[in-house]
């Protein structure tokens, strides 16, 4: 393999792999934000209920 | 109606899918771009007369640099639009484009670097449009970080919105540097590029893809900090909460409930 494809290799690999590991990484912490929230939602309806009961 | 009331009933609405069958659709046509434009790249461009395969590298640079200056373009326009509307929403798309801006900057400085290490023969050189583009990466590393420092809700959007206004200055600097200075980097037009009409299409199917990989982005990034805002406003239901059972000594009422 050339030192020119070497450098082209690297240079799209660094690209890509940052990319999509941000996509991926985004995205899980969504999912984790989400749960989280969904979580404390449903512990304050709960809270509610008890209260008003 | 209560503060906490109006709250969780604000942020009832539904959140959108992350993967819906949308989502399938725009991730299909992002997976056929970029195959298409790899195969333009690898393939069907010609290799450049001096610089050989190297070249093949600059379309994936100037893909990345261009949608790093429509992602910081994108944060001073919801910046002004958020000092207008004050809704949050605007808030969030600007450091949203902010984070995904930084991305693409970085991107474009490794990439540029790993070129110019080929081509110049050197990783880094303080040439006028490298300069400004670290510069420029600084801004907005430095406008997430601010963000970071200021608790109150209200005075970090209104900070983060007049600094992502007045960060967006270095983007017209940085590119007309290599007309306003002497600069190695070559220049930013398309037909003083000297470049066949091959070239020309695969830039453009380029630019498409990742612009489509950028909107993405954007908008996962959207997603994650909506969340993170309603979050926010249930810590604050959970700390008033907390303080009217301090206040009642553990006695709870049904209003402090609601």
């Amino acid at each position: 393999m050339t030192q020119e494809l070497v450098f082209l290799f690297i240079g799209y690999a660094v690209i890509w792999v940052l990319l999509f590991g941000y996509l991926v990484f985004v995205t899980g912490r969504i999912r984790g934000v989400r749960d989280a929230v969904h979580d404390v939602r449903q512990e304050l309806d709960a809270q509610r209920r008890q209260a008003s009961e | 109606m209560s503060l906490a009331k109006s709250v969780v009933r604000r942020q009832a609405v539904k959140q959108p899918p992350l993967f819906g069958w949308r989502g399938f659709i725009v991730y299909t046509a992002l997976l056929v771009l970029m195959a298409v434009a790899l195969y333009m790249i690898f393939i069907y461009a010609p290799a450049e007369r001096v610089q050989g395969d190297a070249h093949r590298l600059l379309y994936g640079h100037v893909a990345v640099a261009w949608l790093a200056f429509l992602a910081f373009g994108v944060v001073a326009v919801a910046s002004v639009m958020y000092l207008w509307r004050r809704n949050p929403r605007w808030d969030s798309l600007a450091v949203a484009s902010a984070e995904v801006g930084v991305l693409f900057t970085t991107l474009t400085l490794i990439s540029g670097s790993i070129w110019g290490r080929h081509v110049w023969g050197v990783w880094w050189t303080w040439d006028p449009r490298l300069t400004t583009t670290l510069v420029l990466w600084f801004i907005y590393v430095a406008y997430l970080a601010l963000r970071m420092y200021i608790d109150n809700a209200d005075t970090r959007r209104r900070v983060a919105a007049i600094f992502g206004i007045v960060g967006f200055v270095d983007v017209p600097i940085v590119w007309y540097s290599v007309e306003w200075w002497r600069s190695l980097h070559p220049v930013q037009s398309v037909t003083r590029a000297g470049l066949t009409s091959e070239m020309v299409l695969t830039l453009v199917v380029t630019v498409v893809a990742f612009t489509v990989f950028c909107f993405v982005l954007i908008r996962q990034r959207y997603l994650l900090e909506r969340a993170s805002d309603e979050g926010e406003g249930l810590r604050d239901i959970v700390r008033n909460r907390l303080e009217e059972l301090r206040l009642t000594g553990g006695e709870s009422t049904p209003e402090a409930g609601k």
